[in-house]
């Protein structure tokens, strides 16, 4: 006879609820053998299901349980009404079970004594031949594992008779056991089957698995994991950690507890590694919570104990092995669908062009090659320690005045990191960024290009033009680190930043880049949020809400980075000061706030010497210059014609972002050389303009200009003009026509600089009598004053900062009897310097200088070391006092800033970081962005259809060769005109996810594919994406192959095709 | 198929279309841009006027006069040609002491006064010697105020032509050797530098350092401890000797020079009485300069400088009378007025230097030897008074002195003033007999020194 069937039903209340509870009814009715009994849970108002005539027929009791009632607590509840001698059949109000699906769940454990448990196989509701899971089991860590999950049902997994656990929905759990196989409350909702087969394992039985009987389930049910990425991350790591407390041996207990914080934050440099930033807050979550749920271990604990025949050894075999995890290990290949867009770096050419930029650099600056460190302009030598040049970069205190702690300027990060790269003797790093710069910005202005064109010898010349930039060439020859970094750095922005919607990786890539051009020119910051502002926009307006998360993240580092500065700067109501230029404030020259200054702006050139070309040619030939530059113009403002004319207007609308940033720049005067206002140099602004003109050329060469010999013709003409722009700058080094000198290595005197070797706290007042009869007095620390060192809080202030000095500066030259020496000694003063201003000194400062000289000549305790090229030096006779330790509130303000912005930084670095699963993503899309379906296709070509005539034009301009061509070209055209395919493709990567997701080992450092909680996400970017797509790509942001509907599309891509 | 054909060409026309508008609007806009006006903004460097604490106030006096060629054996053996009139007082105690000159056997010492500061904050401390010589050599009137010693000066004056003799005096009233550097700017610049041991008085012949320069300008910089320059000058045409004159720093260096005091005897056509000696430091530029007197403009010149180049110009035809002399520069420049009683022999000149601004109170000592008096300018825009009172006692008076004008007050010989001015006014005292002409601008003590703006 067979055994009573007590099926419960957990149901959620709700109209869609309810219906999908009633065609759960439906099929209980219709089952060959129905239930005996059916209880129905409902967790929540149980009005409806009263009044249901369909379930009054059929359940014999309805219970109502509080709303937050889990699926494991409901079961409970209704665990009392139960008769003895009862199986009981877990149901929830979305599983219904195909007709024969309890006779067979019941014939399971009839024709297996020794099964506890018997599991359906549980199929999609919408689509009834994907498995949506038949058997758990878990590796030898305790991580559970599908062992089919998202697979198409082809009866291939029905061979398996045992499984180690399944999933809860619809398990028979025979009636021996049922007291002590209840799903587990503990463990939040997930791993409930698989810890309830894990203890009808221990308790002697086992799980079969019965895959005759097809439960539907759909994936928002009371007992199926939560939709939402953070939620399920949070379920399913709990219930992990929680098995592992409940399973350890005793005496492992504490060991687990105490590996659970060192385990999260482990973990949470593998989601940030493998791109899911969303798992971070719920693996730190799962780990406190569970840290601190000591009754819920010691229940679980007891549970388990209570019902515990066998020993652990016997779960062993039904553990997943290593190798069987390996051998499941997808690494997604062939998940691009197809679309390989391959970077063609060396293949294209670019490796060439920058090699040829290097030749040009060298020949440029030869000497440079022998030069130990770079001075002259706004350049300074960098500090002799790593360490020190890092302690620059942290809030704390600042390297020159006295008592001024405060927040490092960003810019003091980005002079560390260049320094650490040549740790031996960082300042010969600032050399070799002089004799790199060109083939650098060749390197980035290529990879920039590739978001805009495919050709190869287009990438080129967008590389090309942007290291020829004027404003780039001008600040090499005029000495400033900050603007030719940031000219550096501005290309690998645009080349991260968009695409940075559309993955994580570029996203963090984006956000550390943006960080470091911001802290290189702060100016330039009303731009970019202006065109952050349209990024976003349109990314909201497509709907694409990861896209503008992952947006919002490009923020962070910059915001950690310089909120303590802005917080600073508005305390001391200097907000614009926030923008000042970092580094060494150089009153060099520069364009002019009116409007000659202004049209010389316009033009490119940000100061009255065209790049060299005034020093060369006399300032009338000179003013000709700019006509140089006005083939490129011409093509960038063909750009908003072009037929990818959205990336087109939005480029120049990048120009025009530039141009006015450049515009205004010239008229703020926040900083302030020894008293000297010093406007912000333009030249930054200019280098976001020129990214948008050449950015808008290879618009137009790339889509609009279709005739080889034509776009040969223009790339030629521009690319030349450019060139010949550039000869005076070139140049300059052998001429001696730059301000570039050969070191000094430092400031000052020698003496000091050996006295403070090593960054020693060594500190000199320098004072420096001014033309206008007035003095500059500062306090450098260290053995010279340097890039890293310099503090816009102190060459924006516009109030003394920390220790005023100023009336013992005066005292110390004027006539007053004081006790100088131990005044200064006090302030920790080692050496006083009294320097004189630089260029042409007025008969004011020598005079000043002159007297003050014999005044310090005079004083009792002052050793007069010496005349020294950089100045006269004394020696204080009293012992200084050492420098002033921070106390503890600065301390703690101190560390705690710092430590934010190390972990941003670093969260922002570990998402940067590829892995193959991202390169695999970025290769599975088109790189260039904001296509339209507008612009000509750029089809493959063969050899044979080469027609002789235009075979080598063409060669130079598109990629090298026909045979590398094809692919490539043919994956494009496909992005393009299969768009709407792409759904699919993401969908199918993100059907396939959870398999690749299953073989992260915790362990593993290596390979983290894109996990389950991730590519959903993409698969939820991609659908908008092509749904939204009628509406015409309108930006540069970001647009990935927008696929269209339009009906034309399938005849474009015909008719090449049938031509060919 | 001809209907989807007819949107596209629609839709590519509108595309275009707008591409155009864009294109032009965006160099519509750049040009606009260029245009038009941005706004700005500017802050203020953080600055901290600092008034240089006010130490001891020194002065150094210039002692005998020295007389150049009178042993036939010895021809640069100096000799004292006469002991001048001193007069001196202070608002306080005072330390007097004198200097050593070894060039001068048994004369008297050049006298020092040190005012101490510390009682009662400044110390005001007012010498002036005069001397009137008859002698077959030297003749004529030489005065000039004692003054406080200074790490650089400027002597703009003297002659090396045949005829003069004339010296620059070098005294160190402190406690260590100072170097002194001479820089002759003539057709060339040429240097030299001659040691000043501590307490001594030394002198250096114009002719030895500045040979062959026309009108020489000298800068003395001292270095180890600072030094009162000074120049002595004497004429002798033909046989007969025209004059004697002291002459002290000219000052700092300004693009805007206001020389008080400026006396003209006799009117002359032919030959310059008056002349400006001018000279740019730095740089090329021109120089305006503009004789006044009783608030209007008497005459008005243009002067073409070079840098570092001394040029001299004449003020001619002069009435007699009071003159105050303004020269505006657009580049610093150095200058003094000779000024000299007429042509021809037994006459007498002095050199007039430039008027630094006085505000709040000064003492001026008054010297015997001629009729003197005290002229006060005015150059400013506001109205100045300036109460004037014999420090011992006696009635004092108040003086107007409207703005732009320039006001003459008699004074009594060997007599102290304590002159107090509310707004920035120039003083000089200008000393004037027959055949006997001499003159100085009043400077301020420490106690007006100006504050030093400090960029922290």
């Amino acid at each position: 006879m067979p055994t009573r069937v007590h099926a419960i039903i957990v149901a959620r209340p709700g109209p869609s609820s309810h219906a999908q509870l009633l065609r759960t009814i439906d099929a209980l009715t219709l089952q060959t053998r129905r239930p005996d009994a059916v209880t129905l849970v409902v967790c929540g108002d149980g009005t409806a299901a009263r009044e249901s005539e369909a379930i009054g027929g059929i359940a014999e009791s309805i219970i109502e349980a509080r709303s937050g009632t889990s699926f494991a607590e409901a079961v409970q509840l209704a665990v009392p009404r139960i008769t003895d001698g009862s199986t009981v059949w877990l149901l929830a109000h979305d599983t219904a079970p195909h007709p024969g699906a309890l006779a067979h769940l019941s014939g399971a454990l009839e024709r297996s004594p020794s099964a506890l448990i018997a599991a359906p196989k549980l199929v999609d509701v919408d689509n009834e031949r994907e498995l949506v899971s038949l058997g758990i089991t878990m590796t030898t860590l305790g991580r559970s594992v599908e062992l089919a999950a998202g697979e198409l049902d082809q009866n291939q997994h029905d061979g398996r008779d045992d499984a180690l656990g399944a999933d809860i929905r619809g398990m028979l759990i025979r009636s021996e056991a049922r007291e002590h196989l209840q799903p587990d409350p503990s463990l939040n909702g997930a791993d409930e089957g698989l810890d309830l087969g894990v203890r009808a394992r221990l308790a002697g039985g086992r799980v079969v698995l019965a895959p005759g009987a097809r439960i539907s389930v759909s994936p928002d049910g009371p007992a199926a994991l939560p939709k939402g990425a953070a939620q399920r991350a949070y379920v399913t790591r709990i219930a992990q950690l929680h098995r592992r407390l409940a399973y350890a041996p005793a005496i492992a207990v504490p060991l687990h507890w105490l590996t659970l914080l060192p385990l999260a934050l482990w973990r949470t440099v593998v989601h940030l590694i493998g791109k899911r930033p969303a798992s971070v807050f719920p693996e730190w979550g799962a780990a406190i919570v569970e840290m601190i749920r000591f009754g819920a271990v010691a229940r679980s604990r007891r549970n388990i104990r209570a019902f515990r025949r066998a020993s652990w050894a016997s779960i062993a075999p039904l553990r997943i092995t290593r190798g069987e995890l390996h051998r499941r290990l997808d690494d997604g290949h062939g998940s691009e669908g197809g679309a390989v867009s391959e970077l063609n770096f060396f293949s294209g050419g670019g490796a060439w062009a920058v090699l040829g930029a290097l030749a040009v650099s060298v020949g440029s600056f030869t000497t440079l090659l022998a030069w130990p460190a770079l001075g002259g302009g706004a350049l300074l030598p960098l500090r002799d320690t790593i360490a020190a040049l890092w302690r620059d970069a942290a809030w704390g205190q600042r390297g020159v005045g006295i008592d001024v702690a405060g927040p490092a300027d960003p810019f003091a990060g980005v002079i560390a990191v260049l320094g650490t790269l040549w740790g031996g003797a960082p300042s010969f790093a600032m050399v070799l960024l002089w004799l790199l710069a060109l083939p650098l910005a060749v390197l980035g202005g290529w990879f920039a290009a590739t978001r805009i064109t495919d050709r190869g010898g287009l990438r080129i010349f967008g590389g090309v033009a942007w290291s020829l930039a004027p404003t780039f060439l001008t600040a090499l020859i005029e000495g400033r680190p900050a603007a030719v970094l940031l000219h550096l750095l501005l290309p690998w922005l645009f080349h991260t930043a968009v695409v940075a919607h559309r993955s994580w990786g570029a996203a963090g890539a984006a956000s550390i880049v943006l960080a470091a051009t911001l802290a290189c020119a702060p100016s330039l910051a009303p731009a970019i949020a202006l065109l952050w502002l349209l990024a976003i926009i349109i990314v909201l307006s497509r709907a694409w809400f990861h896209g503008a998360v992952r947006l919002l993240w490009m923020l962070a580092p910059t915001a950690a980075l310089f909120v303590p500065l802005i917080v600073w700067q508005v305390r001391r109501g200097n907000i614009w000061a926030v923008f000042a230029d970092p580094g060494f404030v150089w009153a060099g020259p520069q364009a002019a706030a009116d409007s000659a200054g202004r049209l010389l702006l316009a033009s490119g050139f940000p100061t009255a010497d065209f790049a060299g070309w005034a020093d060369l040619t006399g300032s009338a030939v000179a003013a000709w210059a700019p006509l140089l530059i006005a083939p490129l113009a011409l093509l960038a403002l063909a750009a908003a014609v072009a037929p990818r004319w959205g990336a087109g207007i939005t480029l120049l609308g990048v120009t025009m972002a530039g141009l006015a940033t450049a515009f205004m720049a010239v008229g703020v005067t926040v900083s302030f050389a020894q008293g000297t206002p010093v406007e912000i140099w333009p030249g930054t602004g200019l280098s976001l303009a020129w990214a948008g003109l050449v950015g808008g050329a290879l618009v137009t060469l790339d889509t609009a200009v279709t005739m080889p010999r034509l776009r040969v013709a223009a790339v030629t003409v521009a690319g030349l003009a450019l060139a010949v722009c550039a000869v005076p700058a070139l140049t300059a080094f052998h001429t001696d026509r730059t301000v570039l000198t050969n070191g000094p290595q430092s400031t000052l005197p020698a003496y000091v600089a050996a006295e403070a070797r090593g960054d020693r706290e060594v500190s000199t007042l320098v004072l420096t009598p001014q033309n206008d009869g007035g003095l500059d007095a500062e306090v450098v620390w260290g053995a010279s004053a340097t890039l890293g060192a310099q503090s816009t809080i102190l060459t924006t202030a516009i109030e003394p900062q920390g220790a005023d000095i100023s009336t013992l500066s005066v005292d110390l030259l004027s006539a007053r009897d004081f006790d100088a020496p131990g005044e200064l000694a006090s302030l920790g003063i080692h050496f006083v310097l009294l320097d004189q201003v630089e260029g042409n000194e007025s008969d004011a400062a020598r005079a000043f200088r002159v007297e003050a000289v014999t005044a310090l000549d005079q004083r009792a305790g002052f050793v007069k070391v010496g005349e020294t090229d950089k100045g006269v030096l004394w020696r204080l006779e009293a012992e200084p006092a050492d420098r002033a330790e921070p106390s503890r509130a600065e301390a703690g303000v101190s560390s705690s800033i710092t430590v934010i912005q190390l972990i941003v930084l670093f969260a922002a670095l570990l998402l940067a970081i590829p892995t193959r699963a991202s390169r695999r993503a970025a290769r599975a899309r088109s790189r260039i962005v904001g296509r339209s379906p507008e612009e000509p296709l750029v089809l493959p070509r063969r050899r044979e259809d080469v027609r002789d005539d235009d075979a080598l034009d063409d060669d130079t301009l598109d990629d090298d060769g026909p045979d590398e061509d094809g692919p490539e070209a043919r994956a494009t055209s496909e992005g393009v005109v299969e768009g709407s395919d792409e759904s699919t493709d993401d969908l199918d990567s993100a059907a396939s996810a959870p398999e690749s997701a299953a073989d992260v080992p915790e362990s593993a450092t290596d390979a983290a594919p894109e996990s389950a909680t991730d590519d959903p996400e993409n698969a939820a970017d991609g659908a908008p994406e092509s749904a939204a797509a009628p509406a015409p790509e309108s930006a540069a942001a970001p647009a990935p192959e927008s696929a269209t509907d339009d009906p034309e599309q399938p005849d474009e891509s015909v008719d090449p095709e049938e031509e060919r | 198929m001809i209907q989807k054909r007819a949107i596209r060409v629609v839709a590519i026309g509108a595309r275009l279309l707008v591409g155009i508008v864009i294109a032009v609007a965006c160099v519509a806009g750049v040009i606009a841009a260029v245009a038009l006006p941005w706004p700005g903004t500017a802050s203020e460097p953080a600055q901290v006027p600092v008034t240089p604490s006010a130490g001891d106030t020194t002065l150094v006096c210039t002692g005998d006069f020295r007389a150049v060629g009178r042993n036939s054996l010895d021809a640069a053996q100096q000799l004292s040609a006469g002991t001048p009139d001193l007069t001196v007082d202070s608002n306080g105690p005072r330390e007097d002491s004198a200097l050593v000159v070894p060039e001068l056997e048994g004369a008297g010492a050049p006298q020092q006064f040190t005012g101490s500061a510390e009682q009662g904050g400044v110390a005001l401390v007012a010498a002036a010697e005069s001397i009137t010589l008859r002698d077959d050599d030297l003749s004529g009137l030489a005065a000039s105020a004692c003054r406080e010693p200074h790490t650089e000066s400027w002597l703009v004056g003297g002659a090396v032509d045949t005829g003069t003799s004339d010296l620059i005096i070098l005294s160190n009233p402190g406690d260590v050797t100072a170097t002194a550097t001479l820089t002759v700017f003539g057709l060339e610049q040429t240097s030299s530098t001659t040691l000043v041991p501590a307490g001594t008085q030394v002198s250096v012949p114009l002719a030895s350092v500045a040979a062959g320069a026309q009108d020489p300008v000298v800068r003395i910089t001292a270095a180890g401890a600072p030094l009162r320059a000074e120049l002595q000058s004497s004429l002798i045409r033909t046989l007969d000797p025209s004059g004697i004159d002291l002459q002290d720093t000219a000052g700092a260096p300004s693009d805007s020079l206001t020389f008080a005091g400026v006396q003209v005897v006799t009117k002359s056509a032919d030959s310059a009485l008056t002349v400006v000696r001018l000279m740019a430091t730095g740089q090329a530029t021109e120089a305006r300069v503009t004789v006044r007197a009783g608030g209007e403009d008497v005459h008005q010149l243009s002067v073409p400088l070079e840098s570092s180049t001394p040029t001299e110009v004449s003020l001619d035809a002069l009435e007699p009378g009071t003159y105050s002399v303004e020269v505006e520069a657009d580049a610093p420049v150095v200058g003094a007025v000779r000024q000299t009683t007429g042509p021809g022999a037994g006459s007498d000149f002095a050199w007039m230097t430039p008027a630094p601004e006085i505000r709040g109170e000064v003492l001026v000592a008054v010297p015997g030897g001629a009729k003197a008096k005290i002229h006060l300018v005015n150059p400013g825009d506001a109205d100045a008074t300036v109460s004037l009172a014999p420090t011992t006692g006696g009635a004092g008076q108040e003086i107007d002195v409207p703005a732009g004008e320039d006001v003459v007050v008699d004074a009594d010989p060997q007599t102290t003033y304590s002159l107090t001015a509310d707004e920035a006014v120039h003083v000089a005292v200008a000393l004037s007999g027959t055949n006997a002409l001499a003159g100085w601008p009043v400077w301020a003590g420490q106690a007006a020194q100006e504050p030093i703006i400090v960029y922290p």
